[in-house]
């Protein structure tokens, strides 16, 4: 917790901790380890959860799979906490723990004999929560053209991609957390663009012809 | 057209990654270059489309934060396995004043003797205050904290004694520590 300067501004998170915790516990050793433990790793996933399980629900094409993949990340995240260098964001270290999930993930379905991401198909529920119907119509539409470039894409890309125009992170934390240089990184993300506007022109010449 | 060198600025400006200083800078940059505003315009097009996408996805079911709760409450953060060198050294440093100390008792005929820094003592010291900062930081979140710095790894004094040995450890140094740790700590003596 003293790593993250972030963590401790987000500290206030005994919403998720048991107050019978604090009130029989933390007279000893072991309750206030395990309220520590709690309130950081709770912070780490009120701060950071649904984003990476978006990114691994795109890595994945499985919200089930993604679930698990989550919460594997965070345990093992906190399992290594203080490996983070002080003042550095954990945003990217995280997603390099989702990506490794993943890729575990994906070794293991493979071998299995199953495949993820089935062609053509990104099955996903669509959240309408409080949304008025233009534009819960509009976040529709943005699903399906991003979801078509995703699938024509490699893993690798669409990580990348992901990484980038979902996640904000820079070319050089993404160069890190991928294990590439910098300018395989910008190629391979200039390449995905490509490949989003592509859908997002055919997208507009299908609403063009339907009109 | 020729792109303009600053394109990639313009990039993180949609990605609000500019501190405030250079995101002032691309916004005049902006309203003079006409390559950079159609730039823009695309960037913030695809900006605009991922945004939209991420609130149309359902949120990750509440059972995961619960699940994940409940694994870090059954386990404890793993120890520094993996130390970098500077501080392996450091480590290995203390261990061997450590041993030394104990060992030779000789080198440290009298109490007056144990305030001059000899070198391995010094080690120590900046070993010690190494630990003895990070239990101050956690102190500083109120409540138990500073018993769960007292897990941290320390080649100076056993991690188990930590807690326990507080004022009867038969070494000054340690027993110093454990006072910091009691003097922070709020379970008492």
């Amino acid at each position: 917790v003293a790593i993250f300067p972030e963590l401790r501004l987000k500290f206030p998170f005994p919403a998720a901790v048991d107050a019978a915790d604090l009130g029989t516990e933390s007279s000893n050793v072991h309750g206030a380890k395990t309220l520590v433990h709690r309130a950081a790793i709770g912070a780490l996933y009120v701060e950071h959860g649904a984003r990476v399980f978006r990114f691994l629900r795109d890595l994945l094409g499985d919200a089930v799979l993604a679930a698990d993949a989550t919460q594997e990340t965070f345990t093992r995240a906190f399992r290594v906490l203080h490996t983070v260098e002080p003042g550095r964001s954990v945003v990217p270290w995280l997603f390099g723990i989702a990506r490794n999930v993943s890729l575990e993930l994906r070794r293991a379905r493979f071998r299995a004999g199953r495949v993820l991401v089935p062609e053509g198909e990104f099955a996903r529920e669509v959240s309408a929560a409080n949304a008025s119907p233009e534009r819960a119509l509009l976040d529709r539409e943005a699903v399906a053209v991003v979801e078509r470039s995703l699938e024509r894409l490699s893993e690798d890309r669409r990580a990348m991609l992901l990484l980038r125009l979902d996640h904000g992170l820079s070319y050089e934390e993404i160069a890190k957390l991928m294990g590439f240089s910098l300018a395989k990184v910008k190629v391979e993300i200039f390449r995905a663009r490509e490949v989003l506007r592509e859908a997002m022109a055919e997208y507009a010449s299908d609403v063009g012809d339907s009109r | 057209m020729m792109q303009c060198e600053r394109i990639f600025d313009v990039e993180e400006l949609v990605l609000d990654n500019l501190s405030r200083a250079r995101t002032a800078e691309t916004r005049a940059h902006l309203a003079a270059c006409k390559s950079c505003q159609q730039a823009h315009e695309l960037f913030a097009s695809e900006r605009a489309l991922f945004r939209a996408r991420a609130r149309a996805v359902a949120p990750p079911p509440r059972a995961i934060a619960t699940r994940i709760l409940e694994a870090a409450a059954a386990s404890a953060p793993s120890r520094n396995t993996t130390m970098p060198w500077t501080q392996l050294l450091v480590a290995a440093c203390a261990v061997l004043a450590f041993g030394l100390t104990t060992r030779l008792p000789m080198s440290f005929p009298n109490s007056a003797k144990l305030d001059e820094p000899a070198r391995g003592e010094a080690t120590r010291i900046e070993h010690a205050s190494r630990v003895t900062d990070a239990l101050e930081t956690r102190d500083a979140l109120e409540g138990s904290l500073a018993s769960f710095a007292v897990e941290e790894p320390c080649a100076c004094i056993p991690t188990a004694s930590y807690a326990g040995a507080g004022q009867d450890s038969p070494d000054p140094f340690s027993r110093a520590l454990c006072e910091r740790v009691v003097t922070c700590s709020s379970f008492g003596p």
